[in-house]
Protein backbone atom coordinates (compact mmCIF):
# COMPACT_ATOMS: atom_id res chain seq x y z
CA UNK A 1 0.00 0.00 0.00
CA UNK A 2 2.50 2.26 1.12
CA UNK A 3 4.58 1.26 -1.99
CA UNK A 4 1.57 2.40 -4.09
CA UNK A 5 0.89 5.70 -2.67
CA UNK A 6 5.18 6.33 -3.37
CA UNK A 7 4.34 5.33 -6.70
CA UNK A 8 1.51 7.57 -7.14
CA UNK A 9 3.92 10.38 -5.45
CA UNK A 10 6.48 9.88 -8.37
CA UNK A 11 3.45 10.31 -11.01
CA UNK A 12 2.10 13.14 -9.33
CA UNK A 13 5.41 14.90 -9.06
CA UNK A 14 5.64 14.57 -12.90
CA UNK A 15 2.17 15.80 -14.13
CA UNK A 16 2.70 18.60 -11.30
CA UNK A 17 5.70 20.00 -13.23
CA UNK A 18 4.32 19.77 -16.39
CA UNK A 19 1.41 20.97 -15.25
CA UNK A 20 2.67 23.80 -13.91
CA UNK A 21 4.06 24.81 -16.66
CA UNK A 22 0.73 24.78 -18.68
CA UNK A 23 -1.51 26.58 -16.27
CA UNK A 24 0.99 29.60 -16.18
CA UNK A 25 0.86 29.84 -19.60
CA UNK A 26 -2.52 29.71 -19.46
CA UNK A 27 -3.10 32.43 -16.80
CA UNK A 28 -0.89 34.60 -18.60
CA UNK A 29 -1.99 34.48 -21.55
CA UNK A 30 -4.74 32.12 -21.76
CA UNK A 31 -3.33 29.75 -24.49
CA UNK A 32 -3.86 25.72 -23.98
CA UNK A 33 -0.58 24.98 -24.73
CA UNK A 34 -0.29 21.41 -26.40
CA UNK A 35 2.77 22.44 -27.98
CA UNK A 36 4.15 21.96 -23.90
CA UNK A 37 4.42 18.02 -25.16
CA UNK A 38 6.66 18.98 -28.72
CA UNK A 39 9.13 21.39 -25.82
CA UNK A 40 9.49 17.82 -23.86
CA UNK A 41 10.10 15.85 -26.54
CA UNK A 42 13.06 18.11 -28.24
CA UNK A 43 14.37 18.79 -24.60
CA UNK A 44 14.57 15.00 -24.11
CA UNK A 45 16.38 14.31 -27.34
CA UNK A 46 19.14 17.67 -26.84
CA UNK A 47 19.50 15.68 -23.42
CA UNK A 48 19.87 12.22 -24.86
CA UNK A 49 22.38 13.43 -28.24
CA UNK A 50 24.50 15.40 -25.53
CA UNK A 51 24.97 12.08 -23.70
CA UNK A 52 25.68 10.31 -26.67
CA UNK A 53 28.16 13.29 -27.90
CA UNK A 54 30.03 12.03 -24.56
CA UNK A 55 29.11 14.92 -22.25
CA UNK A 56 28.81 14.06 -18.79
CA UNK A 57 24.87 13.37 -17.68
CA UNK A 58 24.90 16.52 -15.74
CA UNK A 59 25.82 18.73 -18.33
CA UNK A 60 23.62 16.82 -21.02
CA UNK A 61 20.69 17.53 -18.37
CA UNK A 62 21.45 20.77 -18.67
CA UNK A 63 21.51 21.06 -22.19
CA UNK A 64 17.81 19.51 -22.54
CA UNK A 65 16.56 22.29 -20.36
CA UNK A 66 17.85 25.18 -22.32
CA UNK A 67 16.60 23.59 -25.35
CA UNK A 68 13.36 23.17 -23.87
CA UNK A 69 13.44 26.81 -22.80
CA UNK A 70 14.74 28.09 -26.03
CA UNK A 71 11.85 25.70 -27.78
CA UNK A 72 9.12 27.05 -25.58
CA UNK A 73 10.27 30.65 -25.75
CA UNK A 74 10.39 30.40 -29.54
CA UNK A 75 6.79 29.01 -29.64
CA UNK A 76 5.83 32.46 -28.60
CA UNK A 77 8.00 34.48 -30.37
CA UNK A 78 6.83 32.91 -33.54
CA UNK A 79 3.32 31.84 -32.73
CA UNK A 80 1.83 32.98 -29.94
CA UNK A 81 2.19 36.52 -29.93
CA UNK A 82 0.79 37.32 -32.80
CA UNK A 83 -2.22 35.72 -32.15
CA UNK A 84 -3.18 37.34 -28.55
CA UNK A 85 -5.79 39.60 -29.38
CA UNK A 86 -7.65 36.35 -31.02
CA UNK A 87 -8.05 34.04 -28.52
CA UNK A 88 -9.93 31.62 -30.99
CA UNK A 89 -7.27 30.42 -32.80
CA UNK A 90 -5.34 29.72 -29.90
CA UNK A 91 -6.13 26.00 -29.27
CA UNK A 92 -5.64 25.51 -33.57
CA UNK A 93 -2.21 26.73 -33.31
CA UNK A 94 -1.21 24.92 -29.74
CA UNK A 95 -2.29 21.98 -32.14
CA UNK A 96 -0.11 22.37 -35.07
CA UNK A 97 2.85 23.88 -33.30
CA UNK A 98 2.87 20.16 -31.51
CA UNK A 99 2.34 18.66 -34.42
CA UNK A 100 5.07 20.68 -36.27
CA UNK A 101 7.63 19.80 -32.95
CA UNK A 102 6.93 16.32 -32.86
CA UNK A 103 7.68 16.27 -36.43
CA UNK A 104 10.60 18.28 -36.51
CA UNK A 105 12.22 15.26 -33.66
CA UNK A 106 10.53 12.55 -35.82
CA UNK A 107 12.38 13.47 -38.85
CA UNK A 108 15.55 14.11 -37.19
CA UNK A 109 16.16 11.30 -34.66
CA UNK A 110 13.16 8.63 -36.33
CA UNK A 111 10.74 7.26 -34.58
CA UNK A 112 12.53 4.45 -32.55
CA UNK A 113 12.73 4.52 -28.65
CA UNK A 114 15.98 5.48 -27.43
CA UNK A 115 16.53 4.86 -23.76
CA UNK A 116 18.40 7.20 -21.45
CA UNK A 117 20.92 5.79 -19.72
CA UNK A 118 21.94 7.75 -16.45
CA UNK A 119 24.34 7.44 -13.80
CA UNK A 120 21.81 6.92 -10.98
CA UNK A 121 19.57 4.53 -12.98
CA UNK A 122 20.70 0.84 -11.29
CA UNK A 123 20.31 2.89 -7.85
CA UNK A 124 18.02 1.62 -5.75
CA UNK A 125 16.71 3.52 -2.67
CA UNK A 126 14.91 1.60 0.23
CA UNK A 127 13.68 2.54 3.75
CA UNK A 128 10.69 1.27 5.88
CA UNK A 129 9.83 -1.91 3.14
CA UNK A 130 9.51 0.69 0.09
CA UNK A 131 11.86 1.08 -2.72
CA UNK A 132 12.36 3.41 -5.02
CA UNK A 133 14.32 3.54 -8.21
CA UNK A 134 17.52 6.43 -8.13
CA UNK A 135 15.56 7.55 -11.53
CA UNK A 136 12.12 8.22 -9.21
CA UNK A 137 13.86 9.72 -6.40
CA UNK A 138 15.87 11.83 -8.69
CA UNK A 139 12.39 13.12 -10.26
CA UNK A 140 10.88 13.89 -7.24
CA UNK A 141 13.73 16.23 -5.74
CA UNK A 142 14.18 17.68 -9.06
CA UNK A 143 9.95 18.56 -8.79
CA UNK A 144 10.18 19.61 -5.16
CA UNK A 145 13.30 22.02 -6.27
CA UNK A 146 12.05 23.40 -9.47
CA UNK A 147 8.48 24.03 -7.80
CA UNK A 148 10.01 25.69 -4.96
CA UNK A 149 12.20 27.88 -6.89
CA UNK A 150 9.27 29.00 -8.72
CA UNK A 151 6.98 29.83 -5.75
CA UNK A 152 9.61 32.12 -4.31
CA UNK A 153 9.75 34.00 -8.26
CA UNK A 154 6.08 34.27 -8.12
CA UNK A 155 5.91 35.64 -4.35
CA UNK A 156 9.31 37.30 -3.62
CA UNK A 157 10.06 39.06 -6.89
CA UNK A 158 8.91 41.64 -8.72
CA UNK A 159 8.94 40.28 -12.18
CA UNK A 160 6.59 37.23 -10.29
CA UNK A 161 4.31 39.85 -8.72
CA UNK A 162 3.60 41.29 -12.30
CA UNK A 163 3.34 37.64 -13.69
CA UNK A 164 0.47 37.12 -10.84
CA UNK A 165 -1.00 40.56 -11.32
CA UNK A 166 -0.90 39.69 -15.26
CA UNK A 167 -2.71 36.44 -14.49
CA UNK A 168 -5.27 38.18 -12.44
CA UNK A 169 -6.52 40.92 -15.15
CA UNK A 170 -4.33 41.74 -17.68
CA UNK A 171 -6.65 44.88 -18.26
CA UNK A 172 -5.55 46.00 -14.89
CA UNK A 173 -2.43 44.93 -15.12
CA UNK A 174 -1.74 47.07 -19.20
CA UNK A 175 -3.27 50.07 -17.04
CA UNK A 176 -0.42 49.99 -14.72
CA UNK A 177 2.45 50.14 -17.30
CA UNK A 178 3.67 46.60 -17.42
CA UNK A 179 5.38 45.59 -20.41
CA UNK A 180 2.60 42.40 -21.48
CA UNK A 181 4.93 41.33 -24.00
CA UNK A 182 7.85 40.39 -21.55
CA UNK A 183 5.51 38.75 -19.06
CA UNK A 184 4.35 36.82 -22.28
CA UNK A 185 7.94 35.39 -23.23
CA UNK A 186 8.64 34.80 -19.21
CA UNK A 187 5.81 32.92 -18.69
CA UNK A 188 6.78 30.75 -21.67
CA UNK A 189 10.47 30.84 -20.43
CA UNK A 190 9.76 28.97 -17.29
CA UNK A 191 6.95 26.48 -18.98
CA UNK A 192 10.22 25.65 -20.92
CA UNK A 193 13.04 25.45 -18.10
CA UNK A 194 10.19 23.19 -15.99
CA UNK A 195 9.32 20.98 -19.26
CA UNK A 196 13.00 20.61 -19.85
CA UNK A 197 12.97 19.68 -16.15
CA UNK A 198 10.54 17.03 -16.82
CA UNK A 199 12.13 15.86 -19.99
CA UNK A 200 15.01 15.04 -18.06
CA UNK A 201 13.80 13.79 -15.05
CA UNK A 202 11.01 11.28 -16.67
CA UNK A 203 12.89 9.95 -20.13
CA UNK A 204 14.90 7.82 -18.32
CA UNK A 205 12.07 5.41 -16.76
CA UNK A 206 10.11 5.73 -20.19
CA UNK A 207 12.42 5.71 -23.42
CA UNK A 208 12.48 9.03 -25.62
CA UNK A 209 10.36 9.44 -28.79
CA UNK A 210 8.56 11.96 -30.52
CA UNK A 211 5.06 10.28 -28.46
CA UNK A 212 6.97 9.76 -25.25
CA UNK A 213 4.96 13.37 -23.77
CA UNK A 214 1.24 12.50 -25.25
CA UNK A 215 -0.04 10.73 -21.70
CA UNK A 216 1.66 12.85 -19.50
CA UNK A 217 0.19 16.00 -21.75
CA UNK A 218 -3.15 14.31 -21.39
CA UNK A 219 -2.84 13.69 -17.55
CA UNK A 220 -1.29 17.55 -16.81
CA UNK A 221 -4.35 18.99 -18.62
CA UNK A 222 -6.78 16.94 -16.42
CA UNK A 223 -4.55 18.45 -13.34
CA UNK A 224 -4.75 22.00 -14.87
CA UNK A 225 -8.52 21.72 -14.75
CA UNK A 226 -8.73 19.87 -11.86
CA UNK A 227 -6.22 22.37 -9.99
CA UNK A 228 -8.52 25.41 -11.65
CA UNK A 229 -7.15 26.87 -14.87
CA UNK A 230 -4.22 29.34 -13.80
CA UNK A 231 -3.74 28.45 -10.49
CA UNK A 232 0.22 27.16 -9.81
CA UNK A 233 -0.46 25.82 -6.34
CA UNK A 234 -3.85 23.78 -7.50
CA UNK A 235 -2.46 22.21 -10.36
CA UNK A 236 0.41 21.10 -7.61
CA UNK A 237 -2.36 19.33 -5.78
CA UNK A 238 -4.37 18.16 -8.54
CA UNK A 239 -0.91 16.79 -9.85
CA UNK A 240 -0.66 14.61 -6.45
CA UNK A 241 -4.26 13.96 -6.71
CA UNK A 242 -3.86 12.28 -9.81
CA UNK A 243 -0.84 10.64 -9.44
CA UNK A 244 -2.07 8.71 -6.30
CA UNK A 245 -5.45 8.43 -8.01
CA UNK A 246 -4.09 6.31 -10.80
CA UNK A 247 -1.08 4.54 -8.80
CA UNK A 248 -4.09 3.44 -6.52
CA UNK A 249 -6.38 2.54 -9.78
CA UNK A 250 -3.66 1.06 -11.81
CA UNK A 251 -2.67 -1.51 -8.30
CA UNK A 252 -5.74 -2.23 -7.26
CA UNK A 253 -8.41 -2.45 -10.45
CA UNK A 254 -6.60 -2.91 -13.86
CA UNK A 255 -3.54 -0.68 -14.76
CA UNK A 256 -4.85 -0.89 -18.76
CA UNK A 257 -7.17 2.10 -17.40
CA UNK A 258 -4.65 3.77 -15.50
CA UNK A 259 -5.23 6.79 -17.49
CA UNK A 260 -9.23 6.18 -17.40
CA UNK A 261 -8.79 6.94 -13.54
CA UNK A 262 -7.39 10.69 -13.89
CA UNK A 263 -10.38 11.01 -16.58
CA UNK A 264 -12.83 9.80 -13.97
CA UNK A 265 -11.09 11.62 -11.45
CA UNK A 266 -11.58 15.07 -13.98
CA UNK A 267 -15.84 14.35 -14.72
CA UNK A 268 -16.39 13.95 -10.91
CA UNK A 269 -14.53 16.96 -10.17
CA UNK A 270 -15.92 19.29 -12.81
CA UNK A 271 -19.45 17.76 -11.41
CA UNK A 272 -18.79 18.63 -7.62
CA UNK A 273 -17.13 21.65 -8.30
CA UNK A 274 -17.55 23.48 -11.58
CA UNK A 275 -14.08 26.03 -11.13
CA UNK A 276 -11.57 23.03 -10.10
CA UNK A 277 -10.20 22.69 -6.51
CA UNK A 278 -9.07 26.58 -6.57
CA UNK A 279 -10.48 27.79 -9.52
CA UNK A 280 -13.59 29.27 -7.80
CA UNK A 281 -12.52 33.29 -7.53
CA UNK A 282 -11.38 33.12 -11.13
CA UNK A 283 -8.01 32.88 -12.76
CA UNK A 284 -4.58 33.52 -10.51
CA UNK A 285 -1.09 32.12 -10.80
CA UNK A 286 -0.30 31.02 -7.18
CA UNK B 1 4.61 78.84 -19.38
CA UNK B 2 3.61 75.97 -22.38
CA UNK B 3 1.26 73.38 -21.34
CA UNK B 4 2.03 70.25 -19.96
CA UNK B 5 0.06 68.21 -22.63
CA UNK B 6 -0.31 69.18 -26.43
CA UNK B 7 -2.50 67.38 -28.30
CA UNK B 8 -1.93 68.78 -32.00
CA UNK B 9 -3.86 67.80 -34.88
CA UNK B 10 -4.50 63.63 -33.66
CA UNK B 11 -6.03 61.51 -36.65
CA UNK B 12 -6.45 58.05 -36.49
CA UNK B 13 -7.72 55.90 -38.75
CA UNK B 14 -9.52 52.65 -38.63
CA UNK B 15 -9.50 51.17 -42.17
CA UNK B 16 -11.46 54.06 -44.29
CA UNK B 17 -12.94 55.45 -40.98
CA UNK B 18 -11.41 58.32 -39.03
CA UNK B 19 -12.64 57.71 -35.71
CA UNK B 20 -10.74 61.54 -34.32
CA UNK B 21 -10.23 63.27 -37.61
CA UNK B 22 -8.05 66.30 -36.23
CA UNK B 23 -8.23 66.98 -32.54
CA UNK B 24 -6.12 69.77 -31.17
CA UNK B 25 -6.25 71.33 -27.55
CA UNK B 26 -3.26 72.02 -24.93
CA UNK B 27 -3.63 71.31 -21.26
CA UNK B 28 -1.70 72.03 -17.99
CA UNK B 29 -0.70 70.98 -15.08
CA UNK B 30 -3.55 71.11 -12.11
CA UNK B 31 -6.36 71.46 -14.82
CA UNK B 32 -9.02 69.25 -15.42
CA UNK B 33 -10.84 68.75 -19.13
CA UNK B 34 -14.45 67.24 -19.63
CA UNK B 35 -14.98 65.72 -22.47
CA UNK B 36 -18.49 64.71 -24.10
CA UNK B 37 -20.05 63.94 -27.19
CA UNK B 38 -22.48 61.04 -28.57
CA UNK B 39 -21.55 57.54 -28.72
CA UNK B 40 -19.59 57.44 -31.41
CA UNK B 41 -17.74 60.42 -31.78
CA UNK B 42 -14.50 59.39 -31.23
CA UNK B 43 -13.79 59.99 -27.13
CA UNK B 44 -12.52 56.45 -25.95
CA UNK B 45 -10.42 56.32 -29.13
CA UNK B 46 -8.62 60.01 -28.58
CA UNK B 47 -8.73 58.70 -24.87
CA UNK B 48 -6.63 55.32 -26.29
CA UNK B 49 -4.56 57.37 -28.87
CA UNK B 50 -3.84 59.83 -25.44
CA UNK B 51 -3.12 56.15 -23.21
CA UNK B 52 -0.67 55.02 -26.14
CA UNK B 53 -2.89 51.91 -26.59
CA UNK B 54 -3.29 53.10 -30.30
CA UNK B 55 -0.87 54.78 -32.46
CA UNK B 56 -2.21 58.34 -33.93
CA UNK B 57 -2.30 58.22 -38.25
CA UNK B 58 -1.26 61.62 -38.15
CA UNK B 59 -0.26 64.23 -35.41
CA UNK B 60 1.46 64.16 -32.41
CA UNK B 61 0.70 63.86 -28.07
CA UNK B 62 3.38 65.67 -26.46
CA UNK B 63 4.11 65.89 -22.83
CA UNK B 64 6.24 68.40 -21.72
CA UNK B 65 7.56 68.98 -25.00
CA UNK B 66 8.66 65.18 -25.55
CA UNK B 67 6.36 63.18 -28.17
CA UNK B 68 4.33 60.62 -25.94
CA UNK B 69 1.83 59.62 -28.55
CA UNK B 70 2.82 56.02 -30.41
CA UNK B 71 5.02 54.11 -28.35
CA UNK B 72 2.91 51.34 -27.08
CA UNK B 73 0.38 51.41 -23.34
CA UNK B 74 3.39 50.79 -21.02
CA UNK B 75 5.44 53.24 -22.46
CA UNK B 76 2.84 55.80 -22.12
CA UNK B 77 2.51 54.65 -18.38
CA UNK B 78 6.38 55.39 -18.10
CA UNK B 79 6.24 59.04 -19.86
CA UNK B 80 3.58 59.66 -16.79
CA UNK B 81 0.43 59.12 -18.69
CA UNK B 82 -2.08 56.81 -16.72
CA UNK B 83 -5.55 55.67 -17.31
CA UNK B 84 -8.58 54.09 -16.19
CA UNK B 85 -11.10 51.85 -18.01
CA UNK B 86 -14.84 51.84 -18.45
CA UNK B 87 -15.06 48.90 -16.69
CA UNK B 88 -13.71 47.89 -13.69
CA UNK B 89 -10.41 46.39 -13.80
CA UNK B 90 -8.42 45.28 -10.39
CA UNK B 91 -6.59 42.40 -8.71
CA UNK B 92 -9.68 40.98 -6.91
CA UNK B 93 -7.88 38.46 -4.97
CA UNK B 94 -5.57 40.87 -3.84
CA UNK B 95 -5.76 43.81 -1.39
CA UNK B 96 -5.56 47.22 -2.68
CA UNK B 97 -2.20 47.88 -0.83
CA UNK B 98 -0.34 44.86 -2.75
CA UNK B 99 -1.92 46.14 -5.80
CA UNK B 100 -0.66 49.89 -5.43
CA UNK B 101 2.58 48.52 -4.63
CA UNK B 102 3.18 46.94 -7.79
CA UNK B 103 1.79 50.19 -9.19
CA UNK B 104 4.37 51.85 -7.35
CA UNK B 105 7.67 49.83 -9.50
CA UNK B 106 6.10 51.20 -12.59
CA UNK B 107 6.85 55.04 -11.60
CA UNK B 108 10.10 55.43 -12.71
CA UNK B 109 11.65 57.57 -10.11
CA UNK B 110 8.57 60.05 -10.24
CA UNK B 111 6.67 61.66 -8.05
CA UNK B 112 5.58 59.03 -4.98
CA UNK B 113 2.34 59.79 -3.17
CA UNK B 114 1.84 57.30 -0.52
CA UNK B 115 -1.09 54.58 0.28
CA UNK B 116 -2.34 56.27 2.50
CA UNK B 117 -2.13 59.51 1.11
CA UNK B 118 -3.63 57.94 -1.91
CA UNK B 119 -6.51 56.62 0.23
CA UNK B 120 -7.42 59.53 1.86
CA UNK B 121 -7.51 61.27 -1.01
CA UNK B 122 -10.09 58.74 -2.47
CA UNK B 123 -11.95 58.66 0.24
CA UNK B 124 -10.89 54.87 0.49
CA UNK B 125 -9.30 54.75 4.22
CA UNK B 126 -9.75 51.26 5.97
CA UNK B 127 -10.01 49.88 2.94
CA UNK B 128 -6.81 49.37 1.93
CA UNK B 129 -5.90 46.63 3.37
CA UNK B 130 -9.34 44.25 2.18
CA UNK B 131 -9.65 42.42 -0.98
CA UNK B 132 -10.58 44.59 -3.54
CA UNK B 133 -13.28 41.57 -4.67
CA UNK B 134 -14.82 42.63 -1.53
CA UNK B 135 -15.11 46.13 -2.13
CA UNK B 136 -18.36 47.77 -3.56
CA UNK B 137 -18.81 48.47 -7.06
CA UNK B 138 -17.95 52.38 -5.79
CA UNK B 139 -15.45 51.81 -4.25
CA UNK B 140 -13.65 49.55 -6.57
CA UNK B 141 -13.74 52.03 -9.48
CA UNK B 142 -11.85 54.49 -6.88
CA UNK B 143 -9.61 52.27 -6.23
CA UNK B 144 -8.93 51.42 -10.46
CA UNK B 145 -8.06 55.38 -9.86
CA UNK B 146 -5.58 54.78 -6.79
CA UNK B 147 -3.94 52.79 -9.22
CA UNK B 148 -3.48 54.81 -12.08
CA UNK B 149 -2.30 57.38 -9.50
CA UNK B 150 0.46 55.01 -7.90
CA UNK B 151 2.20 54.94 -10.73
CA UNK B 152 3.20 58.65 -10.50
CA UNK B 153 1.35 59.92 -13.32
CA UNK B 154 1.37 63.98 -14.90
CA UNK B 155 -1.62 63.23 -17.19
CA UNK B 156 -4.63 60.81 -15.68
CA UNK B 157 -7.09 59.74 -18.23
CA UNK B 158 -10.44 58.32 -17.02
CA UNK B 159 -13.04 56.73 -19.12
CA UNK B 160 -16.59 56.94 -17.46
CA UNK B 161 -15.45 57.09 -14.08
CA UNK B 162 -18.75 57.52 -12.71
CA UNK B 163 -21.20 54.89 -14.72
CA UNK B 164 -22.82 53.22 -12.42
CA UNK B 165 -22.68 55.63 -9.80
CA UNK B 166 -25.85 57.10 -7.64
CA UNK B 167 -25.54 61.02 -7.20
CA UNK B 168 -23.92 60.95 -3.74
CA UNK B 169 -21.33 58.49 -5.07
CA UNK B 170 -20.49 60.45 -8.12
CA UNK B 171 -19.97 63.84 -5.94
CA UNK B 172 -17.64 62.00 -4.24
CA UNK B 173 -15.78 60.72 -7.22
CA UNK B 174 -15.55 64.78 -8.42
CA UNK B 175 -14.57 65.97 -5.15
CA UNK B 176 -11.84 63.23 -4.86
CA UNK B 177 -10.63 64.01 -8.73
CA UNK B 178 -10.80 67.84 -7.89
CA UNK B 179 -8.43 67.03 -5.10
CA UNK B 180 -6.16 64.52 -7.16
CA UNK B 181 -5.42 67.55 -9.96
CA UNK B 182 -5.54 70.66 -7.19
CA UNK B 183 -3.25 68.70 -4.47
CA UNK B 184 -0.76 66.24 -6.49
CA UNK B 185 -0.93 68.92 -9.46
CA UNK B 186 -1.99 66.24 -11.92
CA UNK B 187 -3.45 67.08 -15.30
CA UNK B 188 -6.74 65.26 -15.53
CA UNK B 189 -9.28 64.03 -18.34
CA UNK B 190 -12.87 62.87 -17.55
CA UNK B 191 -14.76 61.05 -20.77
CA UNK B 192 -18.04 61.27 -18.81
CA UNK B 193 -21.78 61.27 -19.61
CA UNK B 194 -23.30 62.48 -16.42
CA UNK B 195 -23.58 65.89 -16.85
CA UNK B 196 -24.50 66.15 -13.14
CA UNK B 197 -21.14 64.80 -12.64
CA UNK B 198 -18.72 66.19 -14.96
CA UNK B 199 -20.38 70.07 -15.44
CA UNK B 200 -18.58 71.30 -11.88
CA UNK B 201 -15.63 69.15 -11.87
CA UNK B 202 -14.24 70.57 -15.41
CA UNK B 203 -12.30 73.50 -15.56
CA UNK B 204 -12.62 73.05 -19.76
CA UNK B 205 -14.96 71.06 -21.72
CA UNK B 206 -14.17 69.52 -25.28
CA UNK B 207 -17.13 68.66 -27.34
CA UNK B 208 -16.27 66.13 -30.20
CA UNK B 209 -18.88 65.25 -32.67
CA UNK B 210 -17.68 62.75 -35.41
CA UNK B 211 -14.60 63.15 -34.82
CA UNK B 212 -14.04 65.92 -34.44
CA UNK B 213 -14.11 68.80 -32.22
CA UNK B 214 -17.67 70.44 -32.33
CA UNK B 215 -16.79 73.07 -29.51
CA UNK B 216 -14.58 74.03 -26.34
CA UNK B 217 -15.28 76.31 -23.34
CA UNK B 218 -15.63 76.66 -19.84
CA UNK B 219 -18.74 74.61 -18.83
CA UNK B 220 -20.96 77.61 -19.06
CA UNK B 221 -20.08 78.52 -22.07
CA UNK B 222 -20.89 74.97 -23.05
CA UNK B 223 -24.58 74.92 -21.58
CA UNK B 224 -25.06 77.76 -23.91
CA UNK B 225 -23.45 76.82 -26.74
CA UNK B 226 -26.52 76.22 -28.96
CA UNK B 227 -24.18 73.46 -31.91
CA UNK B 228 -23.75 71.33 -29.05
CA UNK B 229 -27.64 71.04 -27.71
CA UNK B 230 -28.59 70.62 -30.95
CA UNK B 231 -26.27 67.99 -31.30
CA UNK B 232 -25.92 66.17 -27.64
CA UNK B 233 -26.91 67.90 -25.15
CA UNK B 234 -30.68 68.69 -26.53
CA UNK B 235 -30.99 64.68 -26.82
CA UNK B 236 -31.03 64.83 -22.74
Amino acid sequence: MIQVLVNGVFLGCLFAVVAVGLTLVYGVMEVPNFAHAGVIVLAAYATWSASAAGLPFALAALVGIACGAAVSVLTEVVAYRWIIDNPAAAPAVALGLMLILQNTALRLFGGEGRSMDTPYDQVLVEFGGVSLSGVKVALVVLAVLALTALHLILSRTSLGRAMRAVAQDRGAAAMLGIPMRRQYTLAFLIAGLLAGIAAVAYAPTFQVSPYMADEVLLSAFVVVVVGGLGSVWGAVAGGLVLGVVEGLGSAYLSSAYQSAFGFLLLVLILVLKPGGLRGATGRRVA
Amino acid sequence: MSALLTVDRVVKRFGGVAAVDGVSFTLDAGSVLGLIGPNGSGKTTLLGVLAGTHEPTSGTVTLDGKVASGKGAHRAVHAGIARTFQTTRLFGSWTLREGLRLAHGERRGRQAWSDDRLADLLGLDGLLDQPCASLTSAAQRLAMIALALATGPRVLLLDEPAVGMDTAEAAALADAVRRAADELDVAVVVVDHNMQFLMPLADTVLVMAAGAVLAEGTPEQIRADEAVIASYLGEA
